[in-house]
């Protein structure tokens, strides 16, 4: 079970939202449709909650609740944004145009734990596979 | 991929390096998280000071979004579920 969140949290939390709530209608009162298009497909999919709980189990080797499972994957998948933005960055500095490449997703891979440092891990991970796809 | 600015049809190798690097990606976070040990069970304050970088801000900050949805909807919940709201004998 999730601990019990304060009252002041959760007020502070649903003003932001309200605000977020105007400043997200007042952006997508100027989407092209390309763009409405493109932050649909952002909205619609998230990453599948199973999934990642098996990969969060696998490395902890602890049963994982359903709820820290759907946090794991919220976040996460604003990983996966930092990681295609970056990306595009990458690709737009080669002059690439098209899809992104494997390359430039290595790249931007490599920038980010060069910006962030590596996330503490004590040991190397690199090349250490918990799952054969 | 698409949503977050790739073409509308990603190349299928991309989209498989891409699942490798976020499977790496959450395995390093809760590795991180739970200290190394398997003792103490994975909890949400360990999520939080495991992304308590300023490069992890925005991480963070879904991540207290996503509480705050959760609470939201015990708190509902919690309101649907007053015992005064269905009286003894009422039939519900």
């Amino acid at each position: 079970m999730l601990p019990a969140m304060a009252d002041d949290d959760y007020s502070a939390q649903l003003s932001w939202q309200s605000q977020s709530k105007d400043n997200l209608k007042v952006l997508m009162d100027n989407f092209s449709p390309q763009q409405y298009d493109r932050f649909e497909a952002y909205r619609r999919h998230a990453l599948p909650k199973q999934a990642v709980r098996k990969v969060i189990q696998g490395a902890t080797g602890q049963q994982i609740s359903q709820p820290v499972a759907q946090i794991v994957a919220g976040f996460s998948k604003v990983f996966v944004g930092e990681i295609v933005e970056k990306a595009r960055q990458v690709q737009a500095r080669r002059g690439d145009t098209g899809p992104l490449s494997p390359d430039h997703l290595r790249e931007a891979y490599r920038m980010y734990q060069e910006e962030t440092g590596r996330v503490g891990a004590a040991r190397p991970l690199r090349g250490k596979r918990l799952f054969v796809r | 991929m698409y949503g977050f600015g790739d073409d509308r049809n990603p190349a299928s190798d991309t989209v498989n390096v891409m699942e490798e690097i976020l499977i790496e990606y959450i395995v390093d976070v809760v590795q991180t998280a739970s200290g190394g040990g398997k003792k103490s069970r994975l909890s949400i304050e360990d999520l939080r000071r495991a992304l308590s970088r300023p490069a992890d801000a925005k991480k963070l900050a879904r991540m207290e979004e996503l509480l705050f949805m959760q609470e939201d909807i015990k708190r509902a919940r919690a309101q649907f579920d007053e015992p005064d709201m269905h009286p003894a004998g009422s039939g519900l």
